[in-house]
């Protein structure tokens, strides 16, 4: 990287870390191969942590000259934790990172206006407060843009929201242990995380992932959310396991085989899962039972490990998650990399298709997936980009992001046929 | 990247107005004690100036009066003080004058001080001085009303027996009766250094002898040498 010296000169004069690191320079900067972390990447750290009753948090450090991330501290209990954690210095030097665990938060998709990035929150607050029944200004909110994957559709943005009220008494305790927050981010962020340690951004990946007591599916293309979901983890009891696991693998199942159904401009080609509290046989079961190559998420393989913090982080899904949160926010230039190589594809693509004025042959803009008209075969438009506003209504705490062609969103509304118990 | 954090509704904003006005308040206060403290400075160190001038002005009334019980001064008394003092204020300046223009005065001539010092020895009880003018020739032109003209007489009388004045001579008098229920005498003295015969007192005495003393003068006498 060129501006190394530079950001070493910066470093010298003890300029603000994040000036150092954070804006100027880091990983996967304009000389590093995406996917990758270089030598020249400067270090930093990011403190994921959930408070309220149950309270939780992991460290995850880059440190220069690894290519590997470095989970260094992990733990979770009552809130006295938080002092405990600071005295220790979990929280020096590092970005802290609050995560709203899906209790907290809520999203929609929403058809994407004709607006600057920057104008997206705006935009999103008043139909989220509206599917909410709030006030818009009692709603925190932002939006990002999702990569279009359907020619039919209308580009589209996950619009994420929280009440203010809780997220108030949640700093409000971190302030009290002197903790100063200034991120915040949602525990679905996790599956974004876990996909960009495995790397292969062209590839579309189903990625799942055990938060609390919810599992949330979402498909991850290019480092971005094109489509994601949340459920409500069914009781173990009185169920038995295979029941359980059965019923499982078939809601897995269901999201991917939809998720790939809708998905024509990109091929989904692997499932990523993170199931801590599963058993390793549960665990095979469900995954043997996708339609997909299937994988499990394991920390160890992804990052370095210490011994204390993947004690800490085996079989305890919020720990898992907060890894995946932390992850995403240090490997967020890969995401910009990603979405903006894209966007040049996209642009190349379309610049060809003018030029050669001929049909389409439904080559994606990474050339991989053919898309003949059986993607969209018996479709209308219309069908396909209805407004997900009215996808809230798939699940009590979760919305799809794709027109359900088959059933329709009656049907798509009774989410119950796969045997997954809703909590209220 | 989904960041939710808005420091517009999470961050604590903190209205520093109510402390701004409180700071203005007491730093408005402050200045005003600060003046009220230095105005009570002022006015005691202007009470003490005061006082410190009253002691002087008391003292410069005479060291005999300062033992004693201040008693209010006689106009006679308090005009002979401000004929004293215009006195020396002359004699200040007339020395100023003799030393930047050389001395008009003849050397003979009383100063202003010893002026002041004859006319109080002059002061008698039947006359009344209004008016000296010292020339700069040494003469002396005074008014004033008198009683009678024994009165009279005797102010002149004195004149020529004072010792510094004998070197000035009354060469005329002008007597007019004024028209006052009381009898009273008008005279304008004038006096030159000149050696000059004393017939003045003499023709005074003579008028005062043909002239009754409530019987006004039917004319002035003017006795030119």
């Amino acid at each position: 990287m060129q501006s190394a010296p530079f950001l070493r000169v910066l470093r010298r004069l003890a300029l603000p870390r994040w000036l150092a690191r954070g804006r100027l320079g880091g990983v996967g900067g304009a000389g590093a191969d995406a996917g990758t972390l270089t030598d020249d990447d400067g270090d930093a750290a990011v403190v994921a942590l959930m408070a309220g009753p149950d309270c939780a948090a992991v460290r995850l450090e880059r440190r220069a000259g690894s290519a590997r991330l470095h989970l260094t501290q992990a733990g979770n209990g009552g809130p006295e934790q938080l002092r405990l954690w600071k005295a220790a210095g979990w929280f020096d030097n590092a970005q802290v990172v609050l995560v709203l665990g899906s209790e907290e938060r809520h999203f929609l998709t929403l058809d994407r206006p004709e607006l600057p990035p920057e104008e997206l929150a705006l935009a999103a607050r008043y139909p989220l407060a509206e599917a909410l029944e709030t006030e818009p200004e009692l709603l925190l909110a932002t939006a990002t843009p999702m990569p279009l994957t359907n020619d039919a559709l209308r580009p589209q943005m996950l619009a994420v929201a929280a009440h203010l009220g809780p997220v108030r008494a949640q700093l409000a305790q971190l302030s009290a242990a002197g903790i100063r927050v200034r991120h915040i981010d949602i525990a679905d962020t996790a599956l974004r995380g876990m996909v960009m340690l495995q790397g292969q951004p062209e590839e579309g990946c189903v990625a799942l992932a055990f938060v609390g007591a919810d599992i949330c599916i979402g498909l991850i293309w290019q480092h971005q959310f094109c489509a994601l979901r949340a459920l409500a983890l069914p009781p173990r009891t009185p169920r038995d396991e295979a029941e359980f696991e059965e019923q499982l693998a078939l809601h897995i199942q269901r999201t991917a085989d939809h998720f790939e159904r809708q998905a024509t401009r990109l091929a989904v080609r692997s499932v990523l899962a993170s199931m801590p509290s599963l058993g390793d046989e549960a665990r095979r079961t469900v995954l043997s039972a996708l339609p997909l190559p299937a994988r499990t998420f394991e920390l160890d393989s992804a990052l370095a490990v210490d011994a204390a913090a993947g004690r800490a982080c085996q079989g305890n899904n919020n720990l898992t998650a907060l890894v995946g949160v932390a992850a995403a926010r240090l490997l967020e230039p890969l995401a910009q990399q990603a979405a903006a190589r894209a966007q040049a594809q996209d642009e190349a693509a379309r610049e060809a298709q003018l030029a050669g004025g001929f049909e389409p042959l439904g080559l994606t803009s990474t050339g991989l997936q053919p898309t003949g008209a059986g993607g969209t075969a018996g479709l209308s438009p219309a069908a396909l980009s209805q407004t997900t506003i009215e996808q809230a209504a798939y699940g009590s705490r979760g919305a799809g992001d794709f027109a359900d062609t088959e059933q329709g969103p009656a049907a798509r509304s009774d989410g119950a046929d796969m045997e997954l118990e809703r909590r209220p | 990247m989904i960041e939710l954090f808005d420091a517009a509704r999470l961050t604590v904003k903190r209205d520093h107005t109510l402390a701004v006005a409180g700071g203005t308040l007491l730093v408005t206060a402050g200045v005003m004690a600060a003046y009220a403290a230095f105005l009570q400075l002022q006015l005691s160190s202007t009470h003490t100036r005061t006082q410190q001038l009253q002691a002087q002005v008391a003292s410069l009334d005479g060291p005999a009066r300062a033992g004693a019980r201040p008693a209010p001064a006689s106009p006679r008394a308090a005009l002979v003080a401000d004929l004293q003092r215009q006195a020396d204020t002359l004699e200040h300046e007339a020395a100023q004058a003799s030393q930047n223009h050389g001395p008009e005065v003849p050397d003979m001539a009383p100063t202003a001080s010893q002026w002041m010092a004859h006319l109080g020895a002059l002061t008698q009880p039947d006359t009344t001085l209004q008016k000296v003018d010292i020339e700069r020739n040494g003469s002396a032109r005074l008014e004033g009303l008198a009683t009678s003209a024994q009165a009279l007489s005797a102010l002149v009388q004195a004149w020529e027996r004072q010792e510094g004045l004998s070197h000035l001579l009354p060469r005329s008098i002008n007597i007019k009766q004024e028209k006052l229920p009381a009898p009273y005498l008008r005279f304008q003295l004038r006096a030159t250094p000149a050696p000059a015969p004393a017939t003045l007192s003499a023709t005074l005495s003579a008028v005062a002898a043909a002239t009754p003393a409530a019987a006004p003068p039917s004319s002035a006498a003017d006795n030119q040498p």
